[in-house]
């Protein structure tokens, strides 16, 4: 009842306006300041301060750092060229590359923000020049960023496998095939929007063997990027919790010595941009530390996973049953703040319920991931109709094929947990 | 009404947090529900070290910890984790019981306002589980073994000859499978719950560490419990460690039994090669008068 | 005098972020090869939430931290004071009392070691009233300087760059 309350609070505080971070941290204090609260004050501030003490937590400024400096170290400009020559020759060309690109992004980049920001920028002016419609536009860089967040190394399952302390290592090889398939699914949506509108082809041809192989020794260094953290992770040079300071380490070490573009002003520039970043939403993920210490004291996820254990006695309908809530709340609040709320209720739920936890944390942090692109509520359409400016209304009524596209992919991840999950078996075991 | 939050970072199903349910059935019994209590366990209420803290700040919280999490309020408690105090878990009983011990608590609770009420929850004695043979220290040169980040713990390590690395136990199982350690320092029980087993190959009997833990409360709450109430929380929290001791040590058996199934190789090293070598880490915690006057209550192992 | 502030208070968020890389890489590769740093990830750790507390601050000072601005941007002026008000009032009690109390936190606990490098785990502590305070004096200045109405919120998204 109490958190219940707080937790009213708490959304009280976001709808009048509040900063997301201080409305969770104010109505959190509050718990503490009530009478009924036999526990002191001070213990506020110290979950507050315990929050950023997890070493798994330190991936997500480092990840953050490793976005910033792609832009400055050339790594951006070559991928792009690089999706424009995989996908130009297709109906729809840029939007199709759009897409390649957020999958080859996705590889370096943890962010789905961060990808839709950096496309809207890069592509979404000749995108609007050649024809396509505000809307669509607006809506394809905004939900194409959803593969880059899948797609390994992504800042929502870090976060998700440390607040559920599940292997953030697995979490990160079960991404690949989510992510794989959300390209497929998004790009056979775009496919089917551009032959309704007639959007035309970026090349008149498939692209040639040399164009691709000068292509690939263009970006070689962006895409080897991947494959480094990964083999660094599987063979013990560092562990997952470290691979981001290592990226970090080979952004600087490409930017500066290969592509010999990152100059000491874009480094600086690149790391006052993350500190800005890092404050945003570190001071939500430590003020949430409060919020998390009232939601275990007053029993909530017990309470949860008992009725919910109850309800629903098949593993895929209480799949469906949080999905279907996670969508909804997904649409309403931001990302982070999910996971930081939601993350230590549910895991105990469905891990009970016998489900893998790196099942569900991919369901999961598609869908709320996924909520930041939707109306009314979400910071991936902010910022792409705010660089764009596309009107709200028709982002929403744009977006409906790529929507349908990204719940499909879901509802086959739900019913089929093995194409999730072989890769991890595989891998990790 | 007195209420009291248990923690622990052993998870519900562990001997320990069973036991803690038989003595909040039997102490919320005999005190008719004067004295209420809650059971937190895998660090719900944080770490060991800020659970203390908010005791420290005055939260009614009683927290299950070993020695080397006193060792930065009272020196002298360290030494009840130090390496080869002992060779028996039984021996404890007469240390705790022993004036010299008596002293330290109370030392403790007047200077820190940290109650510690008892010291006999036995979670197993610390053993080597490693990628290769080690049946001397010699075999653990240059070997990474993962142990506790507090001070005594990765001065022990490193005197029996390996390189210690300090890493948080959750990270444990991933950090062998890949390659990142080489090994870990564990109880029988503990490391079969997070299935070291199946990432290591070889299990050295050191005896290292016998690890014992105990209730640490707030010297303010522990006050202000009437006497009555507070003699019948001692006796069910004090028989509540002698019922884990017992499971654990039952349950160390039967794990060493399923892991032995499974494939993991025992070797058998000379206890004394290691005992030789830590002298130092009590040298280096500045333990060593602390051992000269327990040293008339470390009676032989029967 | 403020210009000296603010640049400082940049700076060191600079020098805090690029010291947690830093620290983390000397703890991987120390251990990578075998001789392990355990003080690294713990410097590490302390270097973030002093990064994190910084950058909140500069956030702050650029009116950017995440916010959910339909139903005041719904409201005519006058009512979306009243929300601005309501948020500004409580966010500084917030920032006052977490400062008082996370200052009375460090100060008790020096005795409690981070972990095996020797720091007392007051100095992570400190980070946090540290940063409040250095938050409560932004909102003001902003308060001062661009108004009620964009104290919480930036006047162009995208065009105050205060360095
Ligand atoms: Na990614
Ligand atoms: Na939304």
């Amino acid at each position: 009842m109490t958190s219940a309350m707080i937790l009213l609070l708490a959304l009280g505080f976001m709808v009048i306006g509040t900063p997301v971070a201080f409305a969770i941290g104010i109505a959190s204090l509050t718990y503490f300041l009530l009478p009924s609260t036999f526990m002191p004050d001070m213990v506020a501030v110290q979950r507050i301060v315990a929050a950023s003490q997890s070493f798994p937590l330190l991936s997500v400024p480092l990840f953050i750092l490793v976005g910033h400096l792609m832009n400055g170290s050339g790594i951006t400009p070559r991928l792009t060229d690089l999706a424009t020559t995989l996908a130009g020759w297709m109906r729809g060309g840029l939007a199709q590359a759009s897409l390649v690109l957020s999958a080859l992004m996705g590889g370096i980049s943890g962010s789905a923000v961060a990808d839709a920001a950096m496309q809207s920028r890069v592509l979404g002016e000749p995108m609007i020049r050649r024809g396509y419609t505000p809307g669509f536009t607006g809506a394809l860089l905004s939900i194409g960023g959803l593969i880059t967040a899948t797609i390994p190394p992504s800042l929502g399952l870090i976060l998700y496998g440390f607040l559920g302390e599940v292997s953030i290592g697995r979490l990160f090889v079960a991404g690949i095939m989510p992510g794989v398939l959300l390209t497929i699914a998004l790009m056979l949506a775009t496919a089917w929007v551009a032959r309704r509108r007639d959007y035309k082809p970026e090349n008149d041809r498939r692209p040639t063997f040399g164009e691709v192989a000068t292509g690939l020794r263009a970006g070689f260094w962006a895409i080897l990027f991947p494959v480094w953290l990964l083999v660094g992770i599987r063979f013990g040079v560092f562990t997952p919790s470290e691979a981001g300071a290592f990226a970090v380490a080979y952004a600087l070490f490409v930017g500066m010595v290969i592509y010999r573009e990152l100059t000491f002003e874009k480094l600086i520039h690149a790391l006052v941009a993350s500190v800005r970043d890092i404050g945003m939403i570190m001071l939500i993920i430590l003020l949430s530390g409060a919020f998390g210490y009232v939601i275990t004291f007053e029993r909530v996820p017990q309470t949860i996973a008992e009725v919910m254990l109850g309800l629903f006695s098949s593993q895929a309908v209480l799949l469906f049953v949080i999905a279907g809530f996670l969508l909804v709340f997904g649409m309403l609040v931001e990302a982070t703040v999910i996971v930081m709320l939601l993350t230590p209720i549910l895991v105990p739920v469905i891990t009970a319920a016998g489900i893998d936890p790196v099942h569900f944390g991919l369901v999961m942090m598609t869908l709320v991931t996924f909520g930041g692109m939707t109306p009314p509520v979400g910071v991936s359409m902010f910022t792409v109709c705010g660089i764009l400016r596309c009107s709200y209304k028709d982002y929403t009524a744009e977006m409906v094929p790529l929507a349908v596209a990204v719940l499909a992919v879901v509802v086959i991840m739900i019913l089929f947990p093995q194409v999730v999950l072989f890769l991890p078996d595989y891998v990790m075991r | 009404d007195y209420k009291l939050n248990l923690s622990t970072s052993q998870n519900s199903q562990d001997p320990l947090v069973l036991a803690m349910e038989s003595a909040k059935k039997k102490i919320e019994e005999r005190t008719k529900g004067e004295v209420k209590i809650t059971i937190y366990p895998s660090s719900q209420l944080g770490s060991d070290n800020d659970v203390i803290e908010q005791i420290r700040n005055g939260a009614n919280i009683a927290v299950l910890v070993d020695a080397g999490r006193l060792a930065p309020f009272k020196k002298e408690l360290g030494i009840l984790a130090a390496p080869y105090l002992v060779d028996d878990y039984k021996q404890y009983a007469a240390i705790t019981s022993s004036p010299v011990y008596a002293g330290w608590v109370e030392d403790m609770a007047k200077s820190t306002g940290l109650r510690l009420m008892n010291y006999n929850w036995f979670q197993g004695t610390r053993q080597m589980f490693t990628k290769k043979a080690v049946k001397s220290p010699a075999d653990l040169k240059g070997v990474r073994v993962r142990t506790i980040d507090a001070p005594g713990w990765v001065a022990t390590v490193n005197a029996m000859g390996a390189t210690a690395v300090p890493m948080p136990w959750s990270e444990v199982y991933s950090a062998l499978q890949l390659g990142a350690i080489d090994g870990a320092e564990a109880q029988l029980t503990g490391a079969y719950g997070i299935k070291l087993n199946e990432v290591t190959s070889d299990l050295a009997f050191t005896n290292h560490v016998q690890l014992f833990t105990g209730l640490l409360t707030s010297e303010a709450w522990y006050q202000s419990l009437p006497e009555n109430l507070r003699k019948i929380v001692n006796e069910e929290f004090a028989a509540a460690g002698d019922e884990a001791t017992r499971n654990t040590v039952a349950k160390g058996e039967e794990v060493l039994k399923k892991m032995k199934e499974g494939g993991i190789v025992v070797n058998e090293v000379n206890v004394d090669d290691f005992r030789a070598l830590v002298p130092v880490v009590y040298q280096q915690m500045g333990l060593e008068e602390a051992r000269a006057a327990l040293q008339p209550y470390i009676k032989p192992a029967q | 005098m403020l210009k000296i502030f603010d640049r400082t208070e940049e700076v060191l968020a600079l020098v805090f972020l690029a010291g947690t890389v830093l620290a983390v890489l000397v703890g991987a590769v120390g251990r990578s090869i075998g001789i392990p740093m355990p003080a690294g990830p713990e410097i590490a750790q302390l270097l973030l939430i002093w990064t994190c507390m910084f950058g909140a601050d500069l956030t702050i000072k650029r009116g950017d931290h995440i916010r959910i601005s339909a139903l005041p941007d719904a409201l005519a002026p006058r009512y979306r004071r009243v929300l601005i008000v309501i948020s500004l009032v409580s966010i500084l009690a917030f920032l006052g009392y977490v400062a008082f109390l996370g200052f009375e936190l460090a100060m008790s606990n020096w005795a409690r070691p981070m972990g095996t490098s020797g720091l007392s785990y007051a100095w992570v502590t400190l980070a946090l009233p540290v940063g409040s305070v250095l938050m409560i004096v932004s909102l003001l200045r902003r308060l001062a300087v661009h108004g009620l109405l964009y104290s919480l919120e930036p006047e162009a998204p995208d065009q105050e760059y205060p360095l």
